[in-house]
C-alpha cells in the first residue's frame, strides 16, 4: 500500500517529529518487508534520477548537434567592449574604494571564496577515499563529502590530509566548532612539510566572528608570520590592515 | 523559444522559481559555456565525446545545485562551472587510464537516510547493494508517461507543488498520491520480475 510510502517520503522530507524516527528506524530494525520498501524507494529514486539525467545529456547533444553554439567568448561589436570599460572603470574606483579597508570577516570570506569554492584534484591515475572526498565536495556535495574524510579518520587518525579536508568542509558547512577541532588536530600533527592548521583555524574565527575569535584569529595570524607557516603571506598582508 | 544568452542571475532566477520554463534555463545554461567543450579536449588531450561527457555532467550538477541552493553566488556561474568541468576532464583522464574509479559506483544510501541508527542503515545498504538498478530503470521506462515522468521530476528534487504545476494537478496533494500510487505500480511489476 501507499501508506508506507508516504511514511518514507515524510521521512526523507524531514517531516517526522522524534517518536515517529524512532518508530520509522524500529520498523527498518524489525519488519523486513518495510526495509525492503524504503530500499526499494531509494533504488527507484536513484534509477530515476539516472534516468533524468541521461534525457538532460540526449537533449543537450541534441542542442551541440543543430545549434550555433557560441565559440568563445568574442563579441563581435566594439560598442559593448566600450561600455563594459566604462562600467569596469566605475566598478573599479568603487571596488577601490571598498576594499581598501576590508574587514577580517570580509578577507576570510574572500578567502574562502578563492581558495574553497572547489579543491584540486590530482591527476592521479586512481582515486582514493580523500580525492573521493574532493570530488563529491566539488559537486557540492558537502555531507557525504564530509562523511567520507570521517570515515578516512576513522580509518587512521593520522590521515592529515583527510583531517585538512574534513575541517574545510566543516567550515564551507558553518560548522565552525567542528571545523576548529579539525583544524587544531591538524596544528598538533608533527613533521608535515607544509602545516596549515593554525592558518584555516584564524580563517575559521574571522568567519565565526563571535566574542573574542578576531583577537584570537588575529594572534593566531601573528604566529603564522612569527613561525613561518602555511599561509604567511596571507596573514602578513592581512595583519598590515587589521 | 530560443536559447538566448541570458545573464547569470536570469538563468538562476528562472531556475529556481520558473518551474515551467526550467527545460529552457538548463537548456540555455549548457549552451552559455558549451565552447569549454572545445578548450577541454586541447587541454587535456580527450576526445570530442569525453569532452562532452565531461561538460555534460558538469551542468547537471550545476543545475543541481543551483535548484537545491547549493550554489551560494560566491563565484561567477561561468568560474563555478569550469572548476567542475575541469574535474569532470580529469576523471575522464583517469577513466581512460584505468577501471578503477569503478570503484565508487556501488549505491549509497541517500544523505537523508544517514540518519537512521547504524543497525537500520546496515540492513539497508545490504538489501540496496542487491538490488538491480539495470531492471529498475527498464520497468521505470515501461510506466506510463505521465508516471514515468512524475518519478523522474520527484528523483530531480521538484517538490509536489513544483510536479503540479509542472503537470497540471489540481493541487501538490492530489500530485503527490498520483506519485506515491506510480511508485507502488513501479514497486508491483519489479517485484514480480525479481521473484
Amino acid at each position: 500500500m501507499t501508506q508506507d510510502f508516504d511514511d518514507i517520503d515524510n521521512y526523507l522530507k524531514g517531516l517526522l517529529n522524534p517518536d515517529e524516527l524512532k518508530i520509522f528506524d524500529q520498523r527498518l530494525i524489525n519488519e523486513p518487508a518495510f526495509a525492503q520498501k524504503v530500499a526499494f524507494y531509494v533504488n527507484a529514486q536513484n534509477a530515476a534520477l539516472a534516468l533524468a539525467h541521461e534525457e538532460k545529456r540526449n537533449r543537450f547533444r541534441q542542442i551541440q548537434s543543430v545549434s550555433t553554439l557560441p565559440k568563445s567568448n568574442v563579441v563581435k561589436l566594439w560598442l559593448p567592449y566600450v561600455a563594459a570599460a566604462v562600467l569596469i572603470g566605475a566598478i573599479s574606483l568603487v571596488l577601490i574604494f571598498y576594499f581598501n579597508n576590508p574587514s577580517p570577516t570580509k578577507l576570510s570570506h574572500q578567502f574562502i571564496e578563492r581558495e574553497f569554492t572547489t579543491l584540486g584534484v590530482t591527476m592521479n591515475a586512481t582515486e582514493d577515499s580523500v580525492e573521493h572526498g574532493v570530488r563529491l565536495y566539488n559537486e557540492g556535495k558537502f555531507d557525504q563529502a564530509l562523511t567520507t574524510y570521517e570515515k578516512v579518520i576513522q580509518r587512521d587518525s593520522g590521515d592529515h590530509m583527510a583531517i585538512k579536508y574534513a575541517g574545510i568542509v566543516s567550515l564551507r558547512l558553518k560548522q565552525y566548532d567542528e571545523a576548529l577541532g579539525y583544524f587544531l588536530r591538524l596544528q598538533n600533527i608533527p613533521l608535515l612539510h607544509a602545516n596549515a592548521g593554525k592558518f584555516y583555524s584564524a580563517i575559521t574565527l574571522m568567519e565565526r566572528n563571535q566574542a573574542s575569535d578576531l583577537p584570537r584569529a588575529k594572534k593566531l595570524l601573528q604566529q603564522v608570520v612569527d613561525n613561518n607557516l602555511e599561509g604567511r603571506d596571507t596573514a602578513e598582508n592581512w595583519l598590515q590592515d587589521w | 523559444m530560443p536559447l538566448d544568452i541570458l545573464s547569470d542571475s536570469a538563468i538562476i532566477q528562472g531556475l529556481q522559481n520558473d518551474v515551467l520554463k526550467r527545460q529552457h534555463y538548463e537548456d540555455s545554461l549548457y549552451k552559455r559555456f558549451s565552447y569549454f567543450i572545445e578548450e577541454g579536449k586541447r587541454k587535456y588531450s580527450i576526445i570530442h565525446e569525453d569532452a562532452f561527457t565531461a561538460y555534460s555532467d558538469a551542468i547537471i550538477i550545476v543545475l543541481e545545485n543551483i535548484i537545491s541552493g547549493t550554489f551560494e553566488g560566491r563565484s561567477s556561474l561561468k568560474t563555478y562551472i569550469y572548476q567542475i568541468f575541469s574535474n569532470k576532464c580529469v576523471d575522464q583522464v583517469r577513466k581512460n587510464t584505468t577501471n578503477k574509479n569503478e570503484v565508487h559506483k556501488s549505491l549509497d544510501l541517500s544523505k537523508a537516510l544517514n540518519t537512521v541508527s547504524d543497525a537500520a542503515k546496515t540492513i539497508l545498504q545490504r538489501l540496496i547493494d542487491k538490488s538491480d538498478l539495470d531492471l529498475m530503470k527498464q520497468h521505470l521506462n515501461s510506466l506510463v508517461n505521465n508516471c514515468r515522468q512524475m518519478l523522474l521530476f520527484s528523483a530531480e528534487g521538484y517538490s509536489d507543488k513544483e510536479i503540479a504545476l509542472a503537470m497540471g494537478f489540481k493541487t501538490p496533494a492530489v500530485a503527490k498520491t498520483s506519485r506515491l500510487r506510480c511508485l507502488e505500480k513501479l514497486r508491483q511489476l519489479y517485484m514480480t520480475e525479481k521473484l
